[in-house]
């Protein structure tokens, strides 16, 4: 005991760059992540710890990140409708730690770390001394960064490390793919036209993210909304916006990049009879002049609904790590 | 007692020993670290060797803007290029002697992401004269298998299991004008329920290597993908080809003299 203390005292006196330091009391976070899912990359500058994570917690649902304390992420980001919002339609924090694209139309590309950044000081215009001058955040920055002065980066920092923490991957359609559970008859169907050219849903939402994590314009309207118009510039840009996950659909109402669909079943009409011709139109959307879109029949309407249905994962709904720890 | 004694001792052993800056002391090594004081084994080398393959796109034999329905299709409609995505794999150089050189690789290009377009090899390529160069376009089935690529790009050209797994050969996309209304197109090559369609490009074409590298620049011209020996007309195979054996087939039969080559050095 005696031992430990002391080696601790080594390490408070003084850094190898010379400026005072002290004990980073840190362990890895360790998470197994199913094997159907992409490598997620992980910042060597900022490598993900239970110290880490619980800080980054802290700060996701707390208003101190807001210069006058009115707001914090988890205000918009509610864990029980999958960290969306029904009123703002704010973009889901659902496995965003293997997202390089951000925001609906890729304002940010990077790292997690750049787009907290960019919340920290562009979104938030958090005020760091609200944090230094707090009784409990300097000491926990300083275990996890071993800093004295709270900067920008740390605050960034610390939530990318929470982020990389929001991973849902307990749904049915996980454990189908684990060869834990089954389909029933109609999610299998669901599942058919989502993964064939019958719904062609996986070209933008395959794989196990349901997210290619680009941009498209999957023909909302004939005069699109700028989209990522509005950062390039470019007018073949013009209407194209993030592809959204669609783990936990179900809880993430509403829908589209202005949430101007309400459920499941208003989606889905849209992509069987609604498409909208534009000249920028992704051309994977098929049939835009006529039908309109997959022209699915009911039942296999009702059934892609089914399958979509599978994507949801309670767990993540009411995981207590994930949760408010205030 | 002594115990007490040794453990601090040790301790401020450490403290002087932690404060040499760490990291790759040799000027040589591509990480040289100049504040570095002491060697930590992290130096890494370039190799000596590259051979570097530059993939080229051409459009009725030259470069081309994407997203503009400016380019004619041997069927007479106008069209455009929005997306351009494929595998090559197993590149082959054929020696004179009757030896091979087998590269044994599966390279994702995007057409519009420069960082893709060049396959680089870092090992030595044997110096001799050559006969030729051969390569896969897409994968075969020892490649082709789901779950190869977890990471993007390379996962984003899934090809869904209900529809044979594996991964796309070639995704192509764009819109055409087909008398006078804008259509989409998707060439999305693969595997179609399992029934392999990717083919293999020979160049005959005599070469030497004498430093143990070479660059090659291979072009593809995009209209040769509809013609020759089967006119592929959008209007006619449609934009959902991913089930349709025919359509496979004669993309890939127009492929094989999609692609030409240009030994470097």
């Amino acid at each position: 005991m005696k031992w430990i203390f002391f080696s601790g005292l080594a390490f408070l006196f003084v850094g190898c760059n010379g400026e005072p330091v002290s004990i980073m009391e840190t362990t890895p976070y360790v998470e197994t992540i199913p094997s159907h899912f992409p490598y997620m990359q992980v910042s060597t500058q900022n490598p993900t710890t239970n110290e880490g994570v619980a800080l980054g917690r802290m700060l996701y649902y707390d208003n101190k990140l807001h210069p006058n304390q009115a707001m914090s992420c988890s205000q918009c980001h509610d864990q029980s409708n999958a960290f969306t919002d029904p009123v703002v339609n704010s973009l889901a924090h659902i496995n965003i730690g293997w997202s390089s694209t951000f925001l609906w139309n890729g304002k940010v590309e990077g790292t997690l770390e750049d787009i907290m950044m960019f919340e920290v000081d562009e979104f938030f215009h958090t005020d760091l001394s609200v944090l230094n001058n707090d009784d409990e955040y300097p000491i926990r920055f300083e275990r996890v960064f071993g800093v004295t002065t709270i900067e920008s980066k740390h605050v960034a920092y610390a939530l990318a490390q929470f982020f990389r923490t929001l991973n849902s991957y307990d749904s049915k359609y996980d454990r189908v793919l684990q060869g834990l559970e089954t389909f029933t008859a109609a999610e299998a169907n669901g599942y058919d036209i989502f993964f064939s050219e019958r719904g062609d849903c996986f070209h933008c939402h395959g794989g196990a993210l349901t997210t290619d994590n680009l941009m498209h314009n999957n023909g909302l309207d004939a005069m699109p909304d700028d989209g990522r118009f509005t950062i390039t510039n470019n007018p073949a840009d013009k209407g194209k916006f993030k592809t959204p996950t669609l783990r936990n659909i179900e809880y993430t109402s509403p829908y589209m990049h202005d949430g101007r669909y309400q459920t499941l079943e208003e989606v889905l009409t849209f992509y069987c009879w609604g498409l909208q011709d534009s000249p920028t139109i992704d051309p994977l959307m098929k049939n835009v002049g006529f039908p309109g879109g997959i022209d699915l029949n009911q039942q296999d309407f009702d059934d892609l609904i089914s399958f979509l249905k599978t994507l949801s994962d309670e767990s993540f709904l009411t995981n207590e790590s994930l949760s408010d720890p205030f | 007692m002594r115990i007490k004694l040794i453990l601090p001792f040790i301790a401020l052993c450490l403290i002087g020993t932690a404060c040499k800056k760490k990291g790759c002391t040799d000027s040589l090594a591509e990480n040289y670290n100049s504040s570095a004081e002491k060697d930590d084994n992290s130096c890494t080398y370039a190799s000596t060797y590259s051979t570097n393959f530059d993939f080229v796109h051409e459009l009725d034999g030259s470069s081309f803007f994407y997203d503009t329905i400016l380019y004619q299709h041997p069927a007479g409609q106008n069209y455009s290029v929005q997306t351009l995505k494929y595998f090559v794999s197993n590149i082959v150089l054929y020696k004179t002697n009757g030896d091979s050189v087998f590269i044994d690789i599966a390279h994702y290009v995007n057409a519009r992401d420069a960082a893709s377009t060049t396959f680089e090899y870092t090992e030595s390529i044997e110096n001799a004269s050559y006969t030729g160069i051969a390569f896969v376009f897409g994968l075969d089935e020892m490649k082709n298998t789901t779950g190869a690529y977890l990471n993007p790009p390379e996962n984003l050209m899934e090809w869904p299991i209900p529809m044979g797994g594996g991964y796309h050969y070639m995704k192509m996309e764009g819109k055409y004008d087909s008398l006078g209304v804008t259509k989409n197109y998707n060439i999305h090559t693969g595997a179609a329920q399992g029934v392999p369609h990717y083919f293999k490009v020979s160049f005959i074409q005599p070469f030497t290597v004498t430093d143990n590298q070479l660059h090659a620049e291979i072009t593809m011209e995009l209209n040769n993908w509809f013609q020759n020996p089967t006119l592929f007309d959008f209007d006619v195979f449609g934009d959902a080809i991913m089930g349709d054996q025919t359509a496979q087939q004669a993309i890939a039969d127009n492929g094989v003299d999609v692609f030409s080559i240009n030994i470097i050095n």
